[in-house]
């Protein structure tokens, strides 16, 4: 017997806590344009009925980006109809999500390059570049 | 998880998860995931991030008494790779009688050289309760339960004490009590001790108190010390089921067409009012549901003395924050409960969250109306 065998189904209903969302979006947006502050919102700990998760993603609609990261599971960057409003949903390894953000930046903050990884970067290709001219130089000699 | 690594030096925690293959940006979701299981604004995702690159592996005892095991089947069943997994496997698990690959002797021989290594440093986990009637009761290696968590407690850096049975008792003490079962804070009164409580607790709950003591140290605890982040509000509060409660529409049995649409199970012995856990946000089973989603009541199980509440099928008749008398009167009156209820909980609602007031065994064993 599976869970959709089960006759146990919610009534639809709503929590009341989309609208005071969309205005900590528009918060967070005005923010992001009045001083470059970063913005995040936390959605997954909300009681969001499946009707306000729908009413959420229609009133922010598509943009151009959909963009999937494989990182501990997948994640996947979708930047909504208005730019610099993403939405950041991670999953785990049987694609169950278990993390949903809404983003307020330029680009969600896992996008980025990480600071320690550049310095990393720098450091290994610095390395890789004097060890192959060691080798022509050997190679000449 | 190791046990007992020769190595001298000890990885941090980021760097031991990089060899684990957990890149930064892996890292990153980590440390985001995890700030939203401790309810923390995502603004401290980078504190966090900073905080667990530098924290160092902590050495961690487990001890387990008077128990079911349950605890430690939360924890050691989540799917992998979960977020409790990740930080499950980034301690030094120096002890722990059911998972470790040694015994007898050597077993204990762990324990003592852990102790002894990592003096006033540890983290002492324990689960299950401590007989006091009979030290026989319940021995490890011929060792008393209070003996042992006596000994170890003393060079802990601090003390989680997972599961209800360790937090307050649980099952062991329900009446009549026949070991003389006590929980850890019983007993020990110079350790800071966080109370993890639930039968079992939700893994990612008893993991995120790990991460949180190594990132922002002991968190902040509430009257019956629980982490509020954790058990700051009460199942009830974040119920999805919570608009039916205001509007009074409730299942009158577990087959009604009331239980068929999800309605509000509080007539039928919900405890999710006077209960204060993480299940409706954070869910059980890789989040798929917790009880209230899967059409049974809650049990209170995190609460102190749950098993004596008086029957997990009963209805409880004292909202949270209101007096015993005013919700008798108002059921007295004739008024629909539900809906009296859920307008008495909106105006407490902020005096409740505040003082978060429970309520006694006697005053849950009152009917409604009765």
């Amino acid at each position: 017997m599976s869970l959709n065998d089960i006759p146990v189904h919610s009534a639809s209903i709503t929590t009341g806590n989309l609208r005071p969302v969309l205005h900590e979006i528009r918060h967070a947006f005005s923010e992001l344009i009045a001083h470059g502050t970063h913005g995040m919102i936390d959605l997954h700990s909300l009681p969001f009925s499946p009707q306000e998760y729908a009413e959420l993603d229609e009133f922010l609609g598509e943009g151009e980006i959909d963009l999937t990261l494989n990182v501990l599971g997948k994640t996947r960057l979708r930047e909504s109809g208005y730019a610099g409003i993403w939405r950041v949903e991670h999953f785990d390894d049987n694609d169950n999500r278990i993390g949903y953000f809404i983003e307020i930046g330029h680009v969600p903050e896992i996008l980025r390059s990480q600071c320690d990884d550049i310095k990393e970067g720098l450091a290994a290709m610095t390395t890789i570049l004097a060890m192959e001219e060691d080798n022509n130089e050997d190679a000449i000699t | 998880m190791r046990m007992q690594s020769p190595n001298p030096y000890e990885p941090t925690l980021g760097e031991h998860l990089r060899s684990q293959g957990i890149s930064r940006r892996g890292f990153l979701k980590f440390c985001g995931l995890l700030a939203s299981s401790m309810a923390l604004a995502p603004a401290m995702i980078p504190k966090i991030a900073a905080a667990l690159e530098q924290a160092k592996r902590p050495s961690v005892i487990w001890l387990s008494f008077q128990e079911c095991t349950g605890c430690t089947e939360s924890l050691t069943r989540s799917h992998s790779p979960s977020l409790e997994g990740l930080v499950f496997d980034a301690i030094s698990l120096d002890y722990h009688h059911t998972l470790q690959a040694a015994s007898g002797d050597a077993a204990e021989h762990a324990r003592e050289e852990a102790m002894k290594e990592h003096y006033g440093k540890y983290v002492l986990v324990v689960d299950g309760s401590i007989p006091l009637d009979n030290p026989g009761y319940s021995t490890i290696a011929g060792i008393s339960n209070l003996d042992m968590l006596k000994e170890a407690a003393a060079g802990a850096a601090a003390i989680i004490a997972v599961g209800t049975c360790a937090a307050y008792g649980g099952l062991p003490k329900a009446d009549p009590n026949p070991t003389g079962a006590v929980s850890v804070s019983d007993i020990i009164k110079d350790k800071p001790i966080i109370n993890v409580p639930g039968c079992p607790p939700i893994p990612m709950v008893i993991t995120g108190v790990i991460a949180h003591f190594l990132t922002f140290g002991l968190p902040e605890l509430d009257s019956l010390g629980r982490p509020k982040a954790f058990y700051g509000q009460s199942i009830h509060d974040r119920c999805y089921r919570r608009p039916f409660y205001e509007r009074g529409l409730f299942a009158e049995t577990f087959d009604d067409e009331g239980a068929k649409a999800g309605w509000c199970l509080y007539k039928l012995g919900c405890k999710g009012p006077v209960t204060y856990n993480a299940c409706a946000t954070t869910k059980w089973n890789d989040g798929t549901s917790f009880p209230i989603e899967s059409g049974h009541g809650c049990i209170g199980c995190s609460e102190p003395n749950f098993w004596d509440f008086g029957g997990f099928y009963k209805a409880i008749s004292i909202p949270t924050g209101a007096s015993g008398k005013n919700a008798v009167y108002a059921a007295a009156a004739g008024i629909a409960a539900g809906v009296a209820i859920g307008a008495m909980n909106k105006k407490s609602k902020a005096e409740a969250a505040s003082s978060h007031q429970t309520v006694t065994v006697e005053e849950l064993n009152q009917e409604s109306g009765s």
